[in-house]
């Protein structure tokens, strides 16, 4: 790390949670609303159940999403809010890759 | 890598969809204007005789010949009447998490500051439902259950109109539709020829014009669920 090009700093210093493009969709959904429900966020996010499931648990394990499970009568549904650090580190990200862009790619 | 203009995408057609469950279920007000224009529409029909009769011998305000100026519908109208709200009721809630909810449920964001008006509104709004209740007590008290209820039809009314004109508030078509309906349930069994006339064929036409503008959201709500559909299905494997 210490050896990379310091042009190339701001890159590698991206946040790797958030830059893997399905957990940048969940994490952008989630951010739309207060809270959302697998069956949702698997539909617009065009992933498989294991592969939402995997990327959840990695974004929960780094706080960046709480996961709610209740019943709906004999049903399980499992629903999901972004927390605030997540709603910190999508922003962070955004401003990140912004900045990356050359001026005139800029909005 | 997916563009920011797909993230934005989907951060609006979540927005959208959770709308639609939150507050812009078209078909809702589609069913609740049907129901009130409907049972207005009917309560008007049958007591059409009674009304012409009192209009014509310019007793609108004297009242009916009995001396009471009420209308008296059948057993039946005055049931179906006060049936109305609570199948407009559970017809609502079924259809919003139902319907509206097909792809999943969707909770919106909250409104974290409310702004000055909105607050106004529902200050404004409390204390009409508060001075239902008193008045409904005041006249259950001093005239009977029968006068309770007229008061509270008429005050129901006058809270639904009022209502009816901040319908783009969340969920304030539903609100003022359902006030509506109890003020209908309310005339239905104590109604004054002075106030039934106006109010009923008030209510009829608001109940169309509530659902056609609920038929408009149904379709962009339509619309919606098209996009949604399009996307593209979810993998088959997991990687």
């Amino acid at each position: 790390m210490s050896d990379a090009n310091p042009d190339l700093q701001p890159i590698l210093t991206l946040d790797r949670t958030v830059h893997e493009p399905s957990r940048l969709a969940i994490l952008t959904v989630l951010s739309a609303a207060e809270e959302v429900e697998f069956l949702f966020l698997q539909r617009v996010t065009g992933l498989s159940k294991g592969n939402l499931s995997s990327h959840t648990q990695k974004l929960e394990g780094a706080g960046y999403l709480e996961t709610v499970k209740a019943f709906r009568g004999r049903i399980p549904v499992t629903s999901f809010r972004i927390t605030d650090d997540g709603k910190v580190a999508l922003k962070a990200y955004h401003k990140q890759l912004r900045a990356l862009l050359p001026e005139e790619k800029k909005r | 890598m997916r563009s920011e203009k797909a993230c934005e995408k989907m951060a609006e057609l979540t927005k959208r969809y959770a709308a639609y469950g939150a507050e812009r279920g078209g078909l809702v007000a589609l069913c609740g204007g049907l129901l009130l224009g409907g049972i207005s529409a009917l309560g008007t029909w049958w007591s059409s005789d009674v009304v012409a009769l009192n209009l014509s011998a310019w007793r609108a305000f004297y009242g009916n010949p009995d001396g009471r100026g009420d209308i008296l519908l059948p057993l039946w109208l005055r049931l179906t009447a006060w049936v109305m709200p609570f199948l407009f009721l559970a017809v609502s809630a079924w259809l919003r998490h139902r319907l509206y909810m097909g792809f999943g449920r969707v909770k919106a964001l909250e409104v974290k500051q409310p702004t000055p008006n909105i607050r106004i509104y529902w200050g404004g709004f409390l204390a009409i439902v508060l001075a239902i209740l008193i008045a409904m007590g005041f006249g259950a008290f001093k005239g009977g259950n029968a006068a309770g209820l007229r008061l509270l039809g008429e005050c129901c009314v006058g809270a639904g109109f009022v209502g009816a004109v901040r319908v783009r508030q969340p969920r304030g078509d539903e609100m003022a539709l359902l006030l509506l309906l109890w003020g209908n349930a309310g005339f239905s069994f104590a109604g004054t020829i002075w106030l039934w006339v106006p109010s009923s064929w008030l209510m009829a036409l608001f109940g169309l014009i509530l659902a056609i503008r609920g038929l408009f959201q149904h379709r962009a709500f339509l619309e919606l669920r098209r996009e949604l559909e399009a996307l593209d299905p979810p993998e088959a494997a997991d990687v």
